[in-house]
């Protein structure tokens, strides 16, 4: 109780450091909960957007799918299954259901609707009420299409683009851009913005069918049950009246299915977020690890004091303990607080791109305050656990003459040594051998220990580097050993920390001569004062090295990012020169939509222009097929592979591209290698809606950076696949034509298709990179978070060093320092620690990023460009950083009063 | 909370403490610094004693070893019949705790504690409460009565001191070792102190080891005990300041 006391009195006398320790935790915490709220948010409302979707089908019958994914080229069903369904006893309704994406409107301006990322889709109006999801707005006017010239529209996208009842529209499909009268809006589920930013337009049945389908079927025939009917005996008898391929299945499931899918969206984006949100907590780990080492420093004398008084080694820990404790349920409220704060923001930002979450409250889940107290609570905790124990070793009298009594050195037990190491590294083997995550990341934890402390006991530095050694060893593994993705990224994670913080340990050996090395300007320049800042940084080279780690950390991962951009643009720079020889690209908006898809029309259409002498239309579909080979399942590309050597060059090793057509098939040369396949040989293939053929393989190539593994010709895939939209096109310009020439004739074209963007090579270029660009300044706005933290960090080590070395300042402004003088020491220390941070994170980062090109499908990067102009900026701008960080330091150390500052004990 | 565990000294134990063949060995080899070298001492129940001797001849690490702040190169201390050599960190620390309250060269208190918080704080570490009359007597006595509330950056030298003295005094321990508590004092407060220590071995029984270089502070105490070199040179029972000078000019000589 008194400890209690003892600990709440050390906090409250020293506010300012309490204070800053508190900050780098709740920006941790915020974040975390930030993410937590938002996507525990996205999930309810997909959740209840699934149910929606579904509202009021009792039984849905569709094709029956053994892999891929059934929204795309899952076999339609046959229309005149419906009669067979009505005629079943106990149902009350039965109706077909189409639904297909890539389905845009055109507003009265000719403008293609855009969306950032919510689907685009077409959908049937069904005719039965209680059958049907989306009802008719009360507007008066509105009422549901009927015939094949009627659509209708969501209320919401209507209103936004300023479409009005009875005007006619035109509207990409894909069986080509054709007009429609608007005859209703309508709402989509169960409250009013449930669409959450889709763009929905709506048919009967019939005309749906033939608008998004071409005729071909529907995608599922729903059915309503007559009152009192049992589900399990009418689905067994609908069951029994329709063909095999296809299945009956009951609301629920297609619910779990529904919500199934939208989470697994959600986890990637909150996977993503979360990654970030570690950043930023390994980087406060590090901040609030210095600061705890340096406030047990500091009071090495009051605690070797109390040691003299009595105070037990326990109570000593639980004192710096207690602290941490303090610390981290402070800031566990306030991230808690901020964090919902961050979760309301990126709810505006969502708002504010278009894509509205429906008003559902936000809620902080049981989940969220359990991640967020095992956070704040325990990064604290573990941070300062080390300190603690350090605390509880000192030797009164040890203490109390001056703070030197650091813990004793390590005994050197060199072969107790070698044996830890050896267990160590047998744990970690044992671990990235076991493949579970789990295991891998306790073994990983476990030798880190086994391999400090042996490797301690043999000489200091060894325990150091093995630790370092550790963090190498588990990237080598996550690179190197096939794992799923899932584990790769656990021990790419691990690696990485187990890097810092080995580096962390390591760097007090080089940081008292680096630091000497780059105060040497400083020193030249400001004279004494700069000299000052030098040797401060240098004198106590741990400190200084682990005031950089934090800085290290973020500006690490931030040059990694920028060189693998880099190196992604120069690869797409190759690939431009050296495969494509088309003269122009045509795709939607930036080509990045794994999913948008055109009428075929349009390459048709591009092919009739005397402009151009040749038109290809490439598409792909992932698991569409899987081979007889071996089962593996595969992504499909397809293309005109008669012409496809007008366009692109896939670097052919085996066979010849001369001839080819329908009935053979392309392979990358790996994937022929890895099923010891040759030219010549037979593959058979089965679709997705279960059709098998065999393809004779025409050839081999070695460039897959445009074409996928797997190449097949457009007229197999209108065969075997349903679905025939296409992803990008790609054109000649005939001879005797200028480029502007059959631009023109590009575009009549894209009229119809406003969606499309017709780009030359540079165009494409330049677009794909500004693209890259936008990718690497959101990720590097997310880092910068944690760069912010780390300049805390330098400004809060500096602010404890200024109030651990009063004495010594009063001193110095005794004998004549002005001011200003003293405030410039300060700020070059904080400068000559930020490069110093910067140096070692731009060394590791661009280490990170070489061994990232190495691994990553040289398909995305197979070309490492390091841009070192921009790592010479980032540096520049760390030591400027952290000049300005240690301005408030500065400020306060020339503020000392003198004659109090050399009384200071 | 702590269990207070002190144990009731044996009454036919005529000594409260005592250093059996002290040694004390700073450092190693050529750095080698026998700062104790071979010290027979007791300190009896009840008595006031004064430990005088010149400038390193090494009073303070005496003092140090017999509270069991530091420990013996070789050689025993025994407190009440406890031999010290024997206990572990966690009994070094209880016996520190709850039998010996010490008063350091430099005052040593605690900048985030107030004054009263300082004198109170080995109880509070101890988990005890502390005899209020007797803290009462304490304070007024040294006399802090309207400073108490005050950190110590905002008390004068010897205002610090005495809370120094107090916190070793509150807890009423079977012995006090003092390292120079008046050293910093002018001669008036100094006297206070010297004679409240004085009290509180006549009225209650207290046992007071006081190292000091002062001749009129050794006169208050019963005994004094020249240390020279790290060797007991001698003592003289019931000194007056005059025996003390004469005692040490002899020394120096
Ligand atoms: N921590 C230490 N390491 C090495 N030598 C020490 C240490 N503490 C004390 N000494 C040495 O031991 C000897 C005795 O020191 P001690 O502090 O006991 O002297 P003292 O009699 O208290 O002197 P003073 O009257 O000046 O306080 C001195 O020579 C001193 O230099
Ligand atoms: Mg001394």
């Amino acid at each position: 109780m008194s400890l209690l006391r003892y600990t709440l009195k050390s906090i409250a006398g020293a506010r300012i450091r309490f204070l800053l320790t508190t900050l780098a935790v709740v920006v941790g915490v915020a974040f975390t909960v930030g993410v937590f709220v938002t996507t525990d948010g996205l999930r309810s409302t997909f959740g209840d957007l699934s149910e929606d979707i579904f509202e009021g089908v009792d039984l849905s019958v569709r094709s029956e799918v053994e892999f891929g994914d059934r929204d795309f080229g899952a076999p339609l069903v046959d229309p005149a299954l419906v009669d067979d369904i009505r005629s079943v006893d106990g149902v009350a309704a039965a109706e077909g259901g189409v639904f297909e994406f890539n389905v845009i409107a055109i507003d009265s301006n000719g403008e293609a609707l855009e969306s950032i990322g919510p689907p685009q889709m077409g959908v049937s109006w069904p005719e039965d009420q209680q059958l049907s999801q989306v009802s008719v707005w009360p507007d008066g006017i509105s009422r549901p299409p009927r015939g094949g010239g009627e659509f209708a529209l969501d209320a919401d996208t209507a209103r936004e683009n300023g479409f009005e009842v009875g005007d006619r529209y035109r509207i990409i499909a894909p069986t080509g851009t054709r007009e429609f009268t608007l005859v209703g809006l309508f709402r989509f589920g169960s409250s009013e913005d449930a669409t959450v930013g889709a763009q929905i337009a709506a048919w009967d049945a019939e005309t749906a069918q033939q608008v998004l389908h071409d005729g071909g079927g529907y995608d599922s025939i729903d059915v309503r049950l007559a009152p009192g009917a049992s589900l399990e005996a009418v689905a067994a008898a609908i069951g029994a009246a329709i063909p095999d391929n296809t299945e009956v299945v009951a609301n629920e499931q297609l619910v779990e299915e529904q919500t199934d899918e939208f989470n697994e969206f959600i986890g990637f984006f909150q996977n993503f977020l979360l990654a970030f949100a570690i950043v930023i907590l390994v980087v406060s780990a590090f901040i609030i690890y210095n600061t705890f080492t340096i406030i047990v420093g500091q009071r090495i004398r009051e605690l070797g004091l109390l040691r003299a008084l009595g105070a037990s080694g326990r109570q000593i820990t639980q004192t710096v303990v207690g602290e941490a404790v303090a610390v981290g349920l402070v800031s566990t409220g306030l991230g808690l607080g901020f964090g919902v704060l961050l979760a309301l923001g990126i709810r505006a930002l969502f708002t504010a791109i278009g894509a509205d979450l429906p008003d559902t409250p936000i809620t902080i889940g049981a989940n969220t305050v359990i991640s967020a107290v095992a956070i704040g609570v325990g990064v604290t905790l573990v941070s300062a656990i080390w300190p603690a124990l350090r605390a509880r070793r000192i030797a009164p009298m040890a203490a109390l003459a001056g703070g030197a009594g650091t813990a004793a050195d390590i005994k050197r037990v060199p072969l107790l040594g070698w044996a830890m190491i050896a267990a160590g590294g047998a744990a970690t083997a044992a671990g990235i051998a076991s493949q579970a995550t789990g295991t891998t990341v306790l073994a990983a934890i476990a030798a880190s220990v086994l391999l400090y402390a042996g490797g301690s006991r043999i000489h200091p530095l060894a325990g150091r580097i093995s630790v370092l050694g550790l963090g190498g060893a588990l990237l080598a593994a996550a690179l190197l050993v096939d794992y799923s993705t899932g584990d790769i990224l656990v021990l790419l994670g691990l690696g990485a920390l187990f890097v810092f913080v080995g580096m962390n340990l390591v760097s007090p050996v080089f940081a008292g001569p680096l630091a000497r090395f780059l105060g040497w300007g400083p020193a030249r320049v400001f004279g004494v004062s700069g000299n000052l800042s030098r040797e401060n940084a240098a004198r106590s080279p741990r400190r200084t090295a682990s005031t950089a780690s934090a800085l290290m950390i973020g500006l690490a991962l931030v040059s990694m990012v920028t060189v693998l951009g880099q190196s992604f643009k120069q690869t797409l720079a190759d690939t431009l020169e050296d495969s494509v020889s088309a003269d122009w690209l045509v795709c939607i908006d930036d080509c990045n939509e794994e999913f948008a898809a055109f009428s075929p029309l349009a390459a048709e259409a591009m092919a009739a222009q005397p402009e151009l002498a040749s038109v290809v239309s490439y598409r792909f579909r992932s698991e569409a097929a899987r081979t007889a080979i071996d089962g593996d399942i595969l992504d499909l590309f397809s293309t005109d592979l008669a012409t496809l050597d007008r366009h692109i060059d896939p670097d052919v090793s085996a066979g010849s591209l001369t001839g080819i057509g329908a009935g053979q098939i392309l392979l990358y040369e790996d994937e022929a290698d890895d099923r010891g396949i040759g030219v010549g040989d037979r593959i058979g293939l089965e679709f997705i809606g279960e059709q098998r053929a065999k393809f004779e393989v025409a050839a081999l190539f070695a460039d897959n950076t445009i074409l996928s593994n797997w190449v097949i010709d457009h007229r197999d895939w209108d065969r075997y696949l349903t679905g025939s939209q296409d992803q990008f096109v790609t054109a000649v310009t005939a001879p005797g034509y200028t480029a502007e020439q059959a631009r023109s004739a590009l575009e009549a074209v894209t009229v119809d298709y406003p969606q499309l963007e017709v780009r030359d090579q540079a165009e494409f270029q330049a677009n794909q990179e500004s693209q890259i660009d936008t990718f690497l300044a959101v990720v590097n706005v997310f880092l910068g978070v944690s760069l912010v933290i780390a300049l805390m960090g330098i400004a809060n080590t500096l602010a404890l060093s200024v109030f651990e070395r009063t004495r010594e300042i009063g001193l110095l402004r005794a004998v004549g320092m002005v001011r200003r003088q003293t405030r410039r020491m300060i700020r070059w220390e904080g400068a000559i620690v930020a490069a110093f941070g910067g140096i070692m994170g731009v060394a590791i980062g661009v280490l990170f990023a070489w061994a990232a090109v190495i691994v990553i499908p040289s398909r995305f990067i197979s070309a490492m460009d390091v841009p070192w102009a921009t790592l010479v900026v980032y540096l520049a701008i760390a030591a400027v950083a952290g000049l300005i960080a240690a301005s408030f330091p500065a400020l306060r150390a020339s503020r000392l009063n003198v004659l109090e500052a050399i009384a200071y004990e | 909370m702590e269990v207070t565990d002190a144990e009731t000294p044996a009454a036919d134990t005529p000594l409260a403490a005592r250093a059996v063949s002290a040694v004390k060995i700073y450092g190693a080899d050529d750095t080698e610094v026998r700062a104790l070298d071979g010290v027979d001492i007791g300190f009896a129940r009840g008595c006031f004693t004064a430990i005088m001797g010149p400038s390193g001849s090494g009073k303070s690490t005496l003092m140090h070893c017999m509270a069991a702040l530091d420990t013996l190169t070789s050689g025993q201390v025994i407190i009440g019949d406890t031999e010290l050599g024997t206990l572990g960190d966690r009994d070094l620390t209880l016996l520190r705790r709850n039998r010996v309250g010490f008063v350091f060269q430099a005052y040593n208190l605690v900048p985030t504690l107030t004054a009263m918080e300082n004198i109170t704080l080995p109880m509070d570490l101890a988990g005890r409460r502390p005899d209020k009359n007797w803290l009462n007597t304490v304070i007024s006595t040294v006399g802090l009565g309207d400073r108490l509330s005050h950190r110590p950056s905002e008390l004068s030298g010897g205002q610090q001191q005495r809370v120094a003295v107090s916190r070793a005094m509150a807890g009423q321990p079977e012995i006090i070792f003092a390292d120079e508590p008046t050293g910093n004092l002018d001669s008036r407060t100094g006297t206070g102190i010297l004679e409240f220590m004085r009290r509180a071995v006549d009225e209650f029984g207290q046992t007071i080891v006081m190292v000091t270089h002062d001749p009129v502070a050794a006169a208050h105490a019963d005994t004094a005990v020249f240390l020279v070199d790290g060797r007991i040179h001698g003592e003289l029972a019931s000194p007056s300041a005059d025996e003390v000078l004469d005692y040490m000019k002899d020394l120096g000589d």
